[in-house]
């Protein structure tokens, strides 16, 4: 149905027609029959406005329609074709993917469990590397008296670290730093004497600092380094 | 669940009795729905010619007296599959139709016609439209001036009420425009 004679149409059947509009609006629907049709079918329209019995039974009708969907929303779906069908699709995801977070519950605790203990033993290894390291040299119980950085001084260095030693003879000592793995990470390579400064960067950590010679270890000192 | 005489659903949906529509719903609903999923209908179709149906037998006991002789289930299927066929042989759907078993079809309800069938297009987009248009329209259709129509909705004036009624006529006409039933009917 067209909307180009509406206006037309909604002027005349608000009775706002002037008595000439009014003749020449019925001359047109004379000649015109397309503008007839469409004003044909617009009093078919009124008409069924002005039919208020069916229209408030269609209106009473889509109520219960929709009160009764939303209260057998429920019942109608189990009872739909293929809706268990549905159902059991739903419940086979539910089930599949309570099993797959269990399984994946499981492994993470497996893999923390194994992560702590290979960190158990790469600790384990680590303290062994550092002790072999240490065991290298034969262990000489006297006959060196570290001074410096003494036993009262502070385990935690900062910066540059003066060593001051003596030592009953004039042995060639040599200092070896290592990690808390036992690898040496600083050699002095050639004798050192007392007073020494140690002026190596080392990251963060705690280190040995061992003075030797090629047979004996004199002393062995652990600083943390900052 | 509660038995209806026939004599009392007629006289129920003549008088739009809500109690009675309900029952309608309830009972015969499910058998409509079946029916027409049956027969190449959907979910929304079952509900649109249950509604179409209750109308038809509406307008037919308004006109005159409807007595039967036969159960008002059998003759509310045979209205219903009146309809449906319509439908079927307007859209041109090529089927094997299938009844239900227990059902005595009267082959014409005497209900329908073409323009029955626009008329029930108007008045389904009618419902459609808002709170606000319908009001309008309806206070036209009772003849209410318009300066009355401005003042009991709350507009500014009558050439306001006019402009509005002007704006919901036209959504109304393209809306109904719109419909594929429409359509198929002005082929």
């Amino acid at each position: 149905m067209k909307t180009k004679y509406l206006d037309l149409f909604e002027k005349f059947s608000n009775g706002e027609m002037t008595s000439e509009e009014v003749s020449s609006f019925e001359q047109q629907l004379k000649d015109d029959a397309d503008m007839a049709a469409a004003y044909q079918e617009y009093g078919q329209i009124l008409e069924a406005l002005d039919d208020k019995e069916t229209l408030n039974l269609m209106a009473k009708l889509r109520e219960i329609r929709e009160e009764e969907t939303k209260k057998g929303g429920r019942h109608r779906f189990l009872n739909t074709g293929n809706n268990w069908v549905w159902l059991a699709a739903l419940l086979t995801i539910v089930v599949s993917f309570t099993i797959i977070v269990s399984m994946l519950i499981y492994n993470y605790t497996t893999n923390r469990k194994n992560t702590m203990l290979t960190a158990a033993a790469m600790e384990e290894k680590a303290r062994a590397s550092l002790n072999a390291e240490l065991m290298k040299y034969g262990m000489r119980t006297h006959g060196m008296t570290l001074e410096e950085p003494s036993d009262s001084s502070s385990f935690i260095v900062k910066g540059d670290i003066l060593f001051k030693w003596t030592v009953d003879s004039t042995y060639n000592l040599l200092m070896d730093v290592l990690d808390d793995e036992g690898k040496i990470v600083f050699k002095s390579h050639r004798p050192i004497e007392s007073p020494f400064v140690f002026r190596k960067k080392l990251k963060e950590g705690i280190y040995i600092f061992r003075f030797r010679d090629d047979k004996e270890t004199f002393n062995v000192t652990a600083l943390y380094l900052i | 669940m509660v038995h209806l005489s026939q004599k009392i659903i007629i006289e129920g949906i003549k008088r739009q009795d809500e109690e009675v529509l309900k029952h309608v719903y309830k009972h015969y609903f499910p058998m409509v729905r079946y029916f027409i999923l049956r027969n190449h209908g959907s979910e929304e179709d079952a509900q649109d010619v249950f509604q179409e149906a209750v109308v038809a037998v509406f307008q037919r006991v308004r006109r005159r007296r409807l007595e039967l002789d036969c159960s008002f289930k059998t003759y509310f299927y045979s209205v219903v599959r009146h309809i449906w066929l319509q439908y079927l042989e307007r859209h041109k759907v090529r089927y094997e139709f299938s009844d239900l078993d227990e059902y005595i079809i009267m082959e014409e309800p005497d209900i329908y016609d073409d323009l029955k069938d626009k008329k029930a297009i108007y008045q389904r987009h009618f419902l459609d439209l808002t709170e606000l248009c319908r009001k309008v329209l309806l206070m036209f259709m009772d003849k209410v001036p318009f300066e009355e129509i401005a003042t009991t909705l709350g507009y500014k004036g009558r050439q306001y009420a006019i402009k509005r009624k002007y704006e919901c006529m036209k959504s109304l006409i393209n809306r109904v425009s719109a419909d594929p039933e429409y359509k198929k009917l002005n082929q």
